[in-house]
């Protein structure tokens, strides 16, 4: 199978982690699946980020909470939700540049959801940046 | 049907079986494992409709498909300039 991008990469842990938040099925049922549609499922930055969120959900979704105005992480739409948390845990790394992350984020937003979801994506992301960069001074 | 109306009539169907078996604990077994196996073959639809429906939402982002209200191709498109219309 092909080089596979960054972008692609993302997009693919998206969709698995959106299918894990709807469905309920374990991550390595749906990668195989994923795998016999012929989707790059195993491209080790997609499941470095599918693994990483995994591990951190309640600490992600809590993050996510504290920056979404008035919204708890279980009541955004499962679409926005996974989007987020895939940003939140890529600025928690440090390994993306913070602007790559968030615009990588509203990318898929502004694609895949509803008109006002990049505006909500890139504000709770800025403010998630932010706190970041205050809690590393 | 488009992929993402599918997507949303699926993902609620599966919303209310959840419920549905979990306030059927007192139900009997076999009525539960009905429930069950409805919810495992409706997540399986779900994940299988997902990539569809966001290939569906690219396409549509990059314009390859019309949106709901877009004019059919060749369709007449008054501009307010054609001759057989009042200027």
């Amino acid at each position: 199978m092909g080089e596979v991008s960054r972008r692609q990469a993302r997009r693919q842990a998206v969709i698995l982690l959106y299918q894990r938040d709807v469905t309920g099925l374990p991550v390595p049922e749906l990668v195989e699946n994923a795998l016999h549609a012929g989707e790059h499922a195993d491209d080790p930055f997609t499941q470095a980020l599918v693994d990483g969120v995994e591990a951190d959900r309640s600490v992600i979704d809590r993050r996510i909470t504290e920056c979404a105005d008035g919204w708890t992480a279980d009541r955004i739409a499962p679409l926005e939700r996974n989007i987020l948390r895939v940003a939140v845990y890529e600025l928690g790394t440090g390994d993306v540049p913070v602007p790559v992350a968030i615009d990588e984020a509203v990318e898929m937003a502004k694609k895949w959801c509803a008109a006002e979801a990049p505006k909500f994506v890139n504000g709770v992301l800025g403010r998630v940046a932010r706190e970041n960069a205050e809690a590393a001074a | 049907m488009s992929a993402r109306a599918e997507l949303e009539q699926a993902t609620r169907r599966l919303e209310e079986l959840s419920h549905r078996i979990a306030q059927a604990v007192d139900r009997p077994a076999a009525e539960i494992e009905e429930l069950a196996r409805q919810a495992s073959d409706l997540s399986a639809a779900v994940v299988e409709i997902i990539p569809r429906a966001i290939a569906e939402a690219e396409a549509e982002a990059r314009g390859d498909v019309p949106r709901i209200g877009d004019p059919a191709p060749g369709a007449f498109v008054p501009d307010g300039l054609s001759e057989d219309e009042p200027a």
